[in-house]
């Protein structure tokens, strides 16, 4: 029975260090002055690399940062799509295919940037994330025809230690929310409240 | 006996500072039978990462500028920067002020970088590609991987990016793009 409940306090000690460990996110970002503050529709497609970096983190990650850009993008009034693809050649022609049937107002592509690692561990990925629009009175038919509204870099590192793929999927959802929250700070969304009520 | 070996020490301390410890491949592909003659050349760099930065960048660019200017021709670099909302707009724009006969372009191509006790340890990869700046025909393209241990405090991080430069010069001067660099420069 002692041992049982070393057992217990141990993983218990462990979870909470796990969830105390936060993930380090900085964002800078560059707005354009003529872009639509408000897209009524986006389509989110996160751009996973070719071959995938680091497959264990960044399916669940990707996921989180889908489910909390897209939440607060509903939140601000806005109607969502989601797209994720693994090769840059599948990537363009989907894109343009889902662009083509959905015309969002809208598109917000993300891809990694630069990623570094310890000798075990991922330490830092650094996304490239761009919001384009199609000019004014254009329907975005194609990405080449979209003009940039928006670019930002997000720095997100995750904090050291192995991580479970329902921590990598917080640390996404954290990351969207950062993403979009600098949005709003640079114009975008005016009055959109932030914070799920 | 403290004392030699302390000398000692102190010797191959000196022998090894200031070492770069990188190594550049490049392999290279002439796609037009005709290059124009290259007077002005307009470079634009996308190859900043936390590993291509600081020291090896600036390296990286004056060892091309001198290079080049040894070779006669007149060179503009333009570093990409993530942050300007439309690069290539900018790219147009800055090329244009300058009025280049080619204009090449170095893209980062992926890699890996290490981060340990000793350093970086970082393997990166560039494409290149040379174009007209008239008739935006392709001239010349090549693949380039930069192996390179950074951030230790032995290895000369100015000397891994100038080799970076002097690989690049090499290459355009041995496959007959640039036709006025001095024979004997490395």
């Amino acid at each position: 029975m002692p041992l049982r409940h070393a057992l217990a306090t141990l993983l218990g000690a462990a979870t909470l260090l796990a969830g105390c460990a936060g993930p380090h996110l900085r964002v800078a970002s560059t707005a354009g002055e003529s872009a639509a503050r408000s897209p009524r529709t986006v389509l989110i497609f996160v751009h996973l690399g070719n071959p995938p970096v680091d497959k264990d983190y960044v399916v669940p990650f990707t996921r989180g940062l889908l489910a909390g850009a897209g939440a607060v993008f509903r939140r601000c009034g806005a109607e969502v799509a989601m797209l994720t693809q693994s090769s840059p050649e599948a990537s363009q022609a989907g894109l343009d295919e889902r662009l083509a049937a959905s015309r969002p107002d809208a598109l917000l592509l993300v891809q990694p940037n630069k990623v570094e690692h310890s000798e075990r561990h991922l330490t830092s990925v650094e996304f490239l994330a761009r919001l384009l629009q199609a000019p004014p009175g254009e329907s975005p038919t194609a990405l080449a025809k979209l003009k940039p509204a928006w670019r930002a870099l997000l720095t997100y590192g995750p904090g050291g230690g192995t991580l479970y793929p329902a921590e990598w999927e917080r640390h996404g959802a954290a990351a969207g929310e950062r993403l979009l929250a600098q949005l709003v700070q640079d114009g975008f969304y005016p009055g959109c409240q932030l914070a799920a009520k | 006996m403290i004392r030699r070996s302390t000398c000692l020490a102190l010797a191959l301390a000196a022998l090894v500072a200031g070492c770069h410890s990188s190594s550049t491949y490049i392999s290279s592909k002439l796609d037009a039978s005709a290059v124009p003659p290259v007077v002005r050349l307009f470079v634009y760099a996308n190859v900043e990462s936390t590993v291509f930065t600081g020291s090896i960048k600036s390296a990286f660019e004056s060892t091309l500028r001198r290079r080049l200017r040894a070779c006669e021709v007149k060179v503009k670099v333009l570093h990409h920067d993530d942050l300007v909302l439309d690069p290539g707009e900018r790219l147009q724009q800055e090329s244009k002020a300058f009025n280049p006969d080619v204009t090449l372009l170095l893209k980062a191509n992926g890699g890996k970088v290490v981060k340990g006790q000793g350093g970086s340890n970082a393997m990166l990869a560039y494409q290149l590609g040379l174009f007209d700046s008239k008739t935006e025909q392709a001239l010349w393209h090549a693949s380039v991987t930069f192996d390179v241990l950074t951030k230790n405090p032995f290895v000369d991080d100015s000397a891994s990016g100038s080799d970076f430069a002097d690989t690049i010069v090499n290459r355009l001067r041995d496959d007959g793009v640039l036709k006025t660099c001095p024979k004997a420069s490395n």
